[in-house]
């Protein structure tokens, strides 16, 4: 029942996986990726769109994306974040610099998502299609001394979203462009939310380097009765939005192995972290 | 066929452990100033409205430092405006040697700042002695952006509890997670203040009743903190 500020943004960090460039895989090939991804925030977004200071926490994650095309319809996603850290730094007194709040940190294995995508239709430049994901609720909803430094919201969602792509082409250049709408069904009395993007990037020096732009929004449908009033003072925020905007950089040393990095930041949100995260990675393109 | 010998992979490995490396070294626990001064604060616990003539009283003061810590034993000064109506020792305890108006100061400068900071009791010397009693009732207010307000009264009840009761028009928002209460002397810090609880009512009137341990007088604020943001988001003066 629980999702957490961390995790919202955790959730971004999933949401700029989802939508990666890449159209649902031919059977046998494959895109994996290993990255790393950091967010630190000492501000955030409070329930009515403001921004607020808090004590600096931090969550840092390794992370294992993997999609495969099980046939030239039928693809699997999985998102396996192995590792992940959430953390606060000490506060301490600029008057006697004595400790006022030991820092903390906890680690363990954060929430998975696997998903299932089946190609609707496609054409020479245009494709279509559906994937549903299932947020496994195998992180840590209850870390720290507090209950606060969780790796996991502690439910189990259900998303359904439909992906929209295509090629065209400005001044000869090639240039290609996704979108998606998605429900995310959550369970243990948490608002279901809507999901959608946009993603448009190109290719650089014989399609050597991919630059990319994005935007993500989460809209909740403040369905959800999980509230401060109703969990006896817990940890535990509901109906967080936001409206993030990122890039992502993509470089191939060989035709299968290549680097990422990436940033991305909500510049709306309400209950949720305002500060950029950044993302570095290697990915594996199997064919 | 992929080999590590490959010039471009090995440029590939070092800029992918390097850019790893620095994120994780960023990420990890580091210090975070928290500028928590307060004006050092000193006042008489014991205060009365009047002492009978002839009888004496032991004043107690009370000293909050500059970062709202409370040091035990200051090293203060009495004084009475007319020793004509009261004497004072060193030690603050006065006894009434004629009927009339006065007032009783105690005066601490503070090692930390060299301050002078004061409190006055203005009484009678009568033919009774009677002791200030009564509630303190104050004001809450948001500190944030988040909805808190209300008013609220500090008092003893009648088993000799100490209660802290907010009233009809308190309300928070139910968007906070983790929000505590707390009592403290710096409104900056909880470090050093007493943790009431989780804060389970969002609306409307209601009470906390405290230990024996806490006096009427040890603490100048009504602190709302946000645990996972390490924040206050609102409090109200105790004068």
């Amino acid at each position: 029942m629980k999702k957490t500020i961390i995790l919202s943004l955790l959730f971004v960090f999933t949401c700029q996986f989802f939508c990666h460039a890449q159209w649902l895989e031919k059977k046998g090939n494959g895109y994996f990726k290993l990255s790393a991804w950091t967010l630190e925030a000492d501000r955030h977004y409070t329930n009515s769109g403001a921004t607020d200071p808090n004590a600096t926490r931090g969550t840092f994650n390794l992370s294992l994306y993997g999609k495969y095309g099980l046939s030239d319809n039928w693809g699997v996603i999985a998102y396996i974040p192995f590792y992940v850290k959430t953390y606060q730094n000490h506060q301490i007194s600029s008057v006697t610099n004595e400790t006022l709040l030991e820092g903390e940190e906890n680690t363990s294995f954060g929430d998975m998502d696997l998903g299932i995508e089946y190609r609707l239709f496609k054409t020479s430049k245009h494709a279509f299609s559906a994937a549903l994901t299932l947020g496994i609720p195998s992180g840590d909803s209850n870390g720290g001394s507090d209950g606060s430094y969780q790796t996991g919201d502690g439910e189990f969602n259900q998303e359904i979203r439909f992906n929209a792509g295509t090629s065209f082409a400005v001044f000869k250049h090639p240039f290609y462009a996704k979108s998606y709408i998605g429900f995310n069904n959550r369970t243990e009395s948490f608002s279901d939310e809507i999901r959608f993007g946009i993603e448009a990037g190109t290719n650089f020096f014989n399609k050597k380097l991919l630059f990319l732009l994005r935007s993500n929004t989460v809209k909740s449908l403040k369905n959800g009765s999980l509230s401060a009033a109703n969990s006896d003072g817990s940890i535990f925020a509901n109906n967080v939005e936001f409206v993030s905007f990122g890039w992502e950089a993509a470089i191939k040393f060989t035709e299968n192995l290549g680097i990422s990095v990436g940033s991305e930041s909500a510049f709306s949100g309400r209950v949720i972290y305002a500060a950029p995260s950044y993302s570095a990675g290697v990915f594996y393109l199997l064919k | 066929m992929l080999s590590l010998q490959n010039p471009k992979l090995s440029i590939m490995k070092k800029t992918i452990l390097f850019a790893v490396c620095v994120l994780s070294l960023f990420s990890c626990v580091k210090t975070d100033l928290v500028n928590d001064r307060v004006d050092p604060k000193i006042f008489i616990s014991n205060p009365l409205l009047s002492l009978e003539n002839g009888k004496t009283h032991q004043f107690e003061v009370v000293y909050f430092n500059n970062v709202g810590k409370e040091i035990e034993n200051p090293n203060v000064r009495w004084s009475s405006n007319n020793e004509a109506v009261l004497t004072i020792t060193e030690s603050g305890l006065a006894t009434g040697v004629d009927f009339g108006p006065v007032s009783v100061s105690v005066n601490l400068v503070t090692e930390e700042e060299t301050l002078t900071i004061t409190n006055d009791d203005l009484f009678e010397v009568s033919t009774f002695t009677a002791h200030e009693s009564g509630g303190i009732e104050g004001t809450i207010a948001t500190t944030s952006s988040y909805q808190l307000e209300g008013s609220f009264v500090f008092d003893t009840v009648d088993n000799g509890v100490l209660r802290l009761s907010l009233g009809d028009d308190y309300s928070a928002s139910t968007s906070l997670p983790g929000l505590y209460i707390y009592l403290g002397n710096n409104p900056n810090s909880i470090a050093d203040a007493y943790e009431i609880g989780a804060v389970t009512t969002f609306q409307g009137a209601h009470f906390y009743d405290l230990p024996e341990s806490i006096g009427l007088y040890d603490y100048s604020y009504i602190l709302y903190w946000c645990k996972p943001f390490g924040v206050k988001v609102g409090e109200g003066q105790i004068q």
